[in-house]
């Protein structure tokens, strides 16, 4: 397993109120940002966790499709876990940034399958950003771990 | 506002009573028992008082049963320890938080923990029984009340914000975080004091949302107006919105946004259980 890389960005502003000439600004709720992002293998799947602010909360799982797998809190409805399984018997290691594209429309399908149940769906912001911002970074972390223990 | 001297000298009076109510109860036993003893019937200011104690006992026993139900609730150490707890808490982010804070008075950087209640008595105290009828904001519609403040000055506040359930009328920028969920933050509010014109009083009141009768009443009571303000929401342990934390600053650019997420969430573990426990 990976260690933990922090956030920075936890200020990811949704909006600014038109009434008050754009004076006041509307940042995510800390709850829904993540603190800090890892990825690790499991057999041949990737597995992208994120921590927040704990909230005592069992999870649910959300298959979107074949490949990619969704591990969410059943109250918060935050995604705690992305899973994603290989695309080819021949595919030796999955890349986050590869993958970016597969899982922002993953993310995006859960949030119409999301949109009849909760309106906080701009929540879904940062889990994508932070895919964006430490795709790399953790892409660089697995590879330097596939190497060092091949296993 | 939560006063921790009084939750702790309350803490120590139920102590007391607890104490005592233990004591009147085994001395109410003795009498009982003992109330044909020689040693007893010997002295006559022992028996004449084993002998009211008998004919008074249901009486008496009563009482002590009262005396140790009070003591109980008044000795309840947990809530005081959780205040006193979520106030070292508000402290600590006010340090991390307030850019300007280092050699300025308390009172002008502070962190003040808003609490919703769904009646709130004092909202009379605020709102004109005009205002009430006219915008329906009675006192049983929602309300974040000031319940805890860093610092030991200023401890003393009428800021209350209507929530009602029509989040569009949510008043405050802790009413517009409370409503949204989100965290809310406007900075470089106009400077406002008995001096200033009336339109400005009204476009300070227009920017952060707060009616312009409170804004007067600050004024008035020669009280600073904050021109920086964040407000984060408060989840409990079990992801029930609990209240609101406001940060605010009478510095334009008072408050560092970045900082004061990170402060946040280095607390807000903590303090959600806290407030869990003072449901």
């Amino acid at each position: 397993m990976t260690s933990w890389l922090k956030n920075d960005n936890l200020n990811i502003e949704i909006g600014c109120s038109s009434e008050n000439e754009k004076a006041v600004k509307i940042f995510l709720s800390p709850y829904d940002i993540p603190d800090a992002v890892r990825a690790y293998s499991e057999g041949r799947n990737l597995i992208i966790e994120f921590r927040y602010i704990h909230i005592k909360e069992s999870m649910e799982t959300h298959k979107e499709d074949e490949f990619i797998e969704f591990e969410v809190g059943v109250r918060t409805k935050r995604i705690y876990k992305i899973r994603v399984s290989p695309s080819s018997a021949k595919e030796e290691r999955i890349n986050i940034t590869a993958e970016l594209d597969e899982l922002d429309s993953a993310i995006d399908h859960f949030i119409t399958e999301q949109e009849k149940i909760s309106k906080r769906l701009y929540m879904y912001e940062a889990p994508k950003r932070i895919l964006h911002d430490y795709g790399e970074k953790l892409d660089s972390l697995l590879a330097a771990r596939a190497i060092t223990n091949p296993g | 506002m939560i006063n921790l001297e009084t939750t702790r000298k309350k803490y120590t009076l139920g102590h007391a009573i607890l104490w005592m109510s233990g004591i009147i109860w085994t001395l109410l036993l003795a009498a009982i028992d003992y109330q044909e003893h020689p040693i007893v019937q010997k002295f006559p200011l022992l028996r004449a008082s084993t002998d009211w104690t008998n004919s008074n006992l249901i009486e008496l026993t009563l009482s002590t049963a009262i005396f140790f139900v009070f003591g109980k609730l008044l000795s309840r150490k947990q809530k005081s320890i959780c205040w006193s707890a979520l106030k070292a808490q508000l402290n600590t982010l006010q340090r991390y938080v307030c850019t300007n804070s280092g050699n300025e008075i308390h009172d002008n950087n502070r962190v003040t923990l808003f609490r919703y209640k769904k009646i709130c008595v004092q909202a009379v105290r605020v709102k004109s029984f005009a205002s009430m009828w006219k915008d329906g904001c009675w006192p049983w519609t929602g309300w974040l009340v000031p319940v805890l403040r860093s610092g030991h000055t200023s401890q003393n506040t009428n800021a209350l914000f209507w929530v009602p359930d029509d989040g569009r009328k949510s008043e405050g920028i802790a009413g517009q975080c409370w409503s949204q969920n989100n965290t809310v933050y406007i900075d470089k509010l106009p400077n406002v004091n008995s001096n200033t014109s009336l339109s400005n009083r009204d476009k300070y009141a227009r920017k952060s949302n707060m009616p312009i009768d409170m804004v007067k009443r600050y004024i008035d009571n020669s009280r600073p107006l904050a021109r920086s303000i964040m407000a984060i929401p408060l989840l409990d342990s079990s992801s029930e919105l609990w209240g609101v934390v406001v940060v605010d600053s009478v510095s334009g650019d008072g408050i560092d946004t970045k900082q004061a997420m990170e402060a946040f969430k280095f607390i807000a573990d903590t303090i959600g259980e806290l407030v869990g426990e003072l449901r």
